[in-house]
């Protein structure tokens, strides 16, 4: 690791000001000090995210839940506010990692982490998204690889947060050196095709300070739900956030997202529109997950998805109308 | 001195099949323990004597040494996984502000990614990095094998110059054509290949050394299992007198047997703090660690086994394949255990080079790897013929110790409401399953104790080889406190310094068998020299006297405290040196165990959760209960993992670990652990005069055969390879599927 400065600033303006070239944010570093440590970043200096002022709030109001963007995994795990009203946000949370890991974790840094496909982790390859010409998973050893959307580049985003925000509309607000934005999480995903050098639309420079999650209507419910072959200290091997809202007992205004099997957390329609106008039981479920997993193509190692995936999503389909049911309104 | 020899009678056995013998023993030697001894420490539940020195982070493991002006040592490795070296330059390296040492390792060509080609030193971490960079090598690219398919592969690349091919091996089993014609006639054929994966030892503390020069003395403090090999090793290859180096090993942090030598970078921080002129350090980083430090073999086990109507085993045909990476030696265990006719076993070995770091022995080496594929071929068989995988298991056992091992087993997991494999249904799906052990660990020579009693009451036992987490010192202290009469805390032990009595290296779960007769020996004759005093004192013949309840008195209650009387030590100290002697004659066996699983299967993903293990164990007389089921727990947790989680991943591409790393190399943790209980069971050998036995590594062995049977009884089809990942349950479930 080459050496770097260390900067701490106290207000979210100073850090953008402090934050130039060569230098990085740093939220809990779970992620960004093993980058630094494997030489895949070498950033000049660190801009300490841990004493600027108003980023470690959730707050709740009419206009629905604020999560400020050093709020640890574990607070927004144990938050009643968040549980009660982005269930897939604490399910997510929740599943993430270990307690060592969620009490350092933050909700920017886990939207802005580095995928952890093991070629593009490793120093010895130089693949395509490190510009190189070739992406190893294809041939290689790749159980853990994409089954979607991987034609240039296996990676899965590893974001736990991502499909769950997604599930819920969540509006990001960035702080630039031009000034503040918004941007919907719908947007924020870069594929490999668009750029094969980041997974991200933030500008260099640009800070994630808050997440905003718009309330959600009557008789809605959320879920997460990841499988890992460990359960501590694990990464998702496939990932499901799911939203639906009843109407009548019948499932509308759908949102399946799925995680862990892509480079980016995918919205998938046509899974929402056979879910959408049915009653979300155990058959419509399994058929909305069916439309999920088709056209996928999977590697020499890693057809397992298929139908683990197919598993996932409906057991989120289900969850996700329980609590619908529970809801009330 | 008296050296008349005495014949003693003993009660051997367990509490299930006792056998009195007579034995002769030198009159040094104390009477040894035996199914009557009454106990006052021996057998209870003490906290190691090092327990608050690592909880509170005082104990000092070799990573923590650190010297004043001492340097960081590092080594450059190979990108290849095989290579010629065309050139290599370290001048550049050697220019580097802050390196001070370099050491070429003259090489002409690498046979695995991450072998070293210079060793270098440095006043920083930052410019041993920068140093390691500027070592120049010119590298000519040669065509690698490092998974064990590739390299069985026709045309594949060959790993070692000298050899036509990877694949070399035993050829034609013997027994073979009588146990193939066996086979044909025999009432049921199964047949089945298992394969097992590479597990890496993944200790907690990294190898590495510390290394420091005073004038022509070295001191080495080194994260090892065998403190007096490393000094002979260390001596040999600087080419210096082994009375000039000493060795440290206060604290150790794990070896599972890549620990046993010196590894070459103890020697070179050796040669590089010489070159330097100040101490050096080098401690493995994680990747290093997967990589360059040994491992367990991988397996491929193709079977066929033969069995009668009535569930005997008959003929058995082996065919076993694994890779030792560059090294030699990966052998699988199998069979072993049960009761196979002798002159009907057909066993092939065949060893395949790989392009990947060496294997080195690893906790019970060859055993969980034979265990797992000779219980899946058991449990196939009692499926073929319609039996009870238990009771087949019981006709074909006669060990009598695991006989009833597992009756208690069966009885504590509710064998009796085993349902037949396949029959469970829904999303969750329960299974049970039980495999079977087999260990020596009896230890012997050569390990000798000095017992220290000084005036003031308090004792020392001492031994210069190594704790290495295993909990000996504390073994020391109970068998010591024990021969003498005293509470636990009286009794000092020190391990981990070569200039203290030698002891053995640490392997095949020797080193307490072996350190503890040589303590109870010391203990004894300082206690016989102890007793002389008070004898003289008080007048009382000294054979009257007894060691007991902190007293040395004659069984009416004359005599002394034991405070009192070390007061009539004259000479400043008792001082007496224990011997561990060979094994006696009326040895029984090794060590018996079994392990019953039950697993619940989450088949909408392929999840195996390990519900409960029940582990019974014997291990000679259990010294100390509680580090005795920590081994167990130990043994099982490290079983579970190779179950279910553990396995390098080599790339096909460039032949590169991919997951030389504690992010995918996956460990399980404490929301994977099953409710483990542990049963014990005290079996009195004799085979030395406390009957202790190695408990380290027999109790990994039937973890995941269990597992595996467990969840073949779950779901009705077997997982035959390891480790057992959703991908694989999946895949099974599909067959089954299919087949319906
Ligand atoms: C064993 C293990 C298992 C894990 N499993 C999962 C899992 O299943 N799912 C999952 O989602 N995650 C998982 N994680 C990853 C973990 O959640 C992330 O490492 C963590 O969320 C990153 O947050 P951080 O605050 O530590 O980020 P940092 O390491 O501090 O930063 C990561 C990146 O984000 C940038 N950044 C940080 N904050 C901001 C901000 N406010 N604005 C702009 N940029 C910012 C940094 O510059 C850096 O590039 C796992 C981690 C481990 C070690």
């Amino acid at each position: 690791m080459k050496n770097f400065d260390w900067i701490t600033p106290a207000t979210a303006k100073e850090a953008v000001e402090a934050c130039t070239a060569g230098r990085t944010f740093m939220g809990g570093g779970t992620d960004l000090v093993t980058l630094m440590k494997a030489g895949l970043v070498e950033p000049a200096g660190l801009v300490s995210l841990s004493r600027v002022t108003g980023l470690d709030a959730i707050a709740e109001d009419g206009e629905g839940l604020m999560l400020g963007a050093r709020v640890t995994l574990a607070a927004l795990a144990e938050n009643t506010a968040v549980a009660r009203r982005a269930p897939a946000v604490a399910d997510s949370a929740r599943n993430t990692a270990t307690p060592l890991v969620r009490n350092r974790a933050t909700v920017g840094g886990n939207l802005c982490q580095r995928p952890r496909c093991w070629y593009f982790r490793h120093p010895d390859y130089k693949c395509s998204k490190k510009g190189g010409d070739t992406c190893y998973a294809i041939e290689g050893e790749n159980k853990y690889h994409a089954i979607f959307e991987n034609t240039t580049c296996n990676i899965v985003h590893p974001s736990n947060l991502g499909p769950a925000f997604m599930a819920h509309d969540a509006e990001l607000v960035i702080l630039g050196p031009k000034g503040e934005r918004k941007l919907s999480i719908h947007e924020f995903w870069v594929r490999p095709e668009e750029d094969m050098k980041t997974e991200i639309a933030l500008d260099a420079g640009e800070l994630i300070t808050r997440v905003d999650l718009k309330p959600m209507p009557a008789r809605t419910g959320s879920a997460f739900e990841e499988v890992n072959e460990k359960q501590s200290f694990d990464w998702g091997l496939v990932a499901a956030a799911v939203r639906l809202t009843l109407d009548g007992d019948k499932a509308a205004d759908v949102r399946i997202i799925l995680g862990a099997v892509a480079p980016v957390p995918l919205r998938h329609a046509e899974a929402e529109k056979a879910l959408t106008g049915r009653v979300p039981d155990e058959k419509a479920a399994l058929a909305a997950a069916e439309k999920a997993v088709e056209g996928a193509t999977p590697l020499r190692d890693n057809h397992y998805k298929i139908a683990m995936l197919k598993a996932c999503v409906k057991n989120a389909i289900l969850m996700a109308a329980a609590r619908a049911r529970k809801a009330g309104g | 001195m008296a050296t008349e020899d005495k014949k003693v009678k003993l009660v051997l056995g367990f509490a299930g099949a006792r056998e009195e013998v007579e034995i002769t023993i030198p009159d040094e030697e104390p009477v040894p323990w035996d199914l009557t001894t009454q106990f006052s420490v021996v057998g209870g539940k003490h906290p190691r004597s090092d327990a608050q020195a690592k909880v509170t982070g005082r104990a000092k493991y070799t990573h923590d040494i650190n010297l004043p002006g001492m340097l960081f040592g590092g080594f450059a490795r190979s990108p290849h996984a095989a290579a010629e070296i065309v050139a290599i330059d370290t001048s550049a390296a050697e220019k580097i502000d802050g390196v001070k040492a370099v050491i070429p390792m003259q090489q002409e060509r690498v046979r695995y990614a991450g072998q070293p080609v210079a060793a270098l030193a440095a006043t920083t971490r930052q410019a041993l990095a920068a140093g390691i960079a500027a070592v120049k090598v010119e590298w000519k690219p040669l065509p690698h094998a490092a998974r064990i398919e590739d390299a069985m592969r026709e045309g594949a690349p060959v790993v070692h110059k000298n050899q036509q091919s990877n694949v070399t091996g035993s050829g034609r089993a013997r027994n073979d054509e009588r146990v193939v014609a066996e086979l044909g006639s025999s009432h049921k054929v199964v047949k089945a290949t298992a394969r097992t994966q590479v597990q890496t030892h993944s200790c907690l503390e990294t190898h590495g050394t510390v290394a420091q020069w005073k004038g022509d003395d070295l001191t080495i403090w080194t994260s090892t299992q065998a403190t007096f090999g490393v000094r002979s090793q260390v001596a040999d290859a600087l080419r210096i007198d082994e009375s000039k180096v000493t060795v440290l090993c206060d604290f150790m942090g794990g070896g599972f047997g890549s620990k046993f030598g010196a590894g070459y970078f103890t020697a070179i921080a050796a040669r590089l703090a010489q070159m330097a002129g100040a101490p050096v350090k080098i401690m493995f980083d994680r990747r290093e660690e997967h990589t360059d430090t040994g491992n367990r073999p991988d397996s491929i086990q193709e079977m066929e086994l033969g069995v009668s109507a009535d569930g005997k085993l008959g003929p058995y045909s082996v065919k076993l394949t694994g890779t030792p990476g560059i090294g030699r030696g990966a052998g699988a265990a199998n069979p072993m255990i049960y009761d196979f006719p002798r002159e009907l076993r057909a066993v092939s070995q065949t060893e395949v080079a790989t392009n990947a770091g060496q294997q080195a022995a690893m906790r019970a080496p060859g055993h969980p790897q034979g265990s797992f594929a000779l219980e899946t071929i058991l449990d196939l068989a009692a499926e073929a013929i319609g039996m009870d995988p238990l009771e087949f298991r019981i006709k074909n056992d006669s060990n009598p110790v695991r006989l009833a091992q597992y009756e208690e087993g069966a009885r504590r997991i509710g064998w009796k409401n085993r349902r037949k494999n396949g029959s469970a249904t829904g999303r969750l799906r329960r299974g049970l399953g039980v495999a079977s052990g087999t260990w020596g660990g009896l230890g012997g020579p050569s390990a000798e104790v000095d017992c220290r009693i000084f005036k003031d009451g308090s004792v020392q036992v001492r031994n210069g080889s190594q704790d290495i987490g295993t909990g000996t010192k504390t073994v020391m202290a109970v068998v010591a406190a024990e021969e003498l009469g005293l509470p636990l805390e009286k009794v000092r032990p020190f391990m981990g310094d070569t200039n203290d009595p030698v002891g053995p290296a640490s392997g095949g779960s020797t080193t307490a068998p072996s350190i503890a007769p040589a303590a109870r020996q010391a203990a004894y004759l300082a206690g016989r020299e102890l007793k002389a005093l008070v004898a003289k004192h008080l007048g009382v013949d000294a054979a009257k006297l007894l060691m007991k309840n902190g007293r040395v008195s004659t069984a009416e209650g004359k005599g002394l405290s034991f405070e009192d009387a070390c007061r009539l030590i004259s000479t400043g100290e008792i001082r007496a040196r224990g011997k561990r002697r060979s094994n006696f004659k009326t040895f029984r066996g090794g060590v018996a165990g079994c392990q019953f699983a039950e697993v619940e299967v989450d088949c909408d993903y392929g999840l195996v959760r390990v519900v409960r293990i029940i582990a019974l164990q014997d291990a000679g007389i259990i010294v100390n209960r509680l580090q005795a089921e920590s081994q167990v727990n130990g043994g099982v947790i490290q079983g579970l993992a190779y179950a279910l989680h553990e396995e390098r991943v080599m790339d096909r591409q460039l032949g590169h670990q991919m997951n030389a790393n504690f992010e995918m190399y996956k460990i399980p943790g404490m929301k994977d652990m099953p409710e483990i209980e542990c049963v014990l069971y005290d079996v009195a050998n004799g085979g030395n005069n406390t009957s202790v036995c190695g408990i380290g590594e027999p109790t990994c062995i039937p973890t995941a055969s269990a597992i595996a049977g467990a969840i073949h009884n779950a779901l009705g089809v077997r997982v035959l390879s390891l480790p057992m990942t959703p991908d694989k349950v999946l895949a099974a479930l599909a067959t089954k599927g299919a087949g319906k």
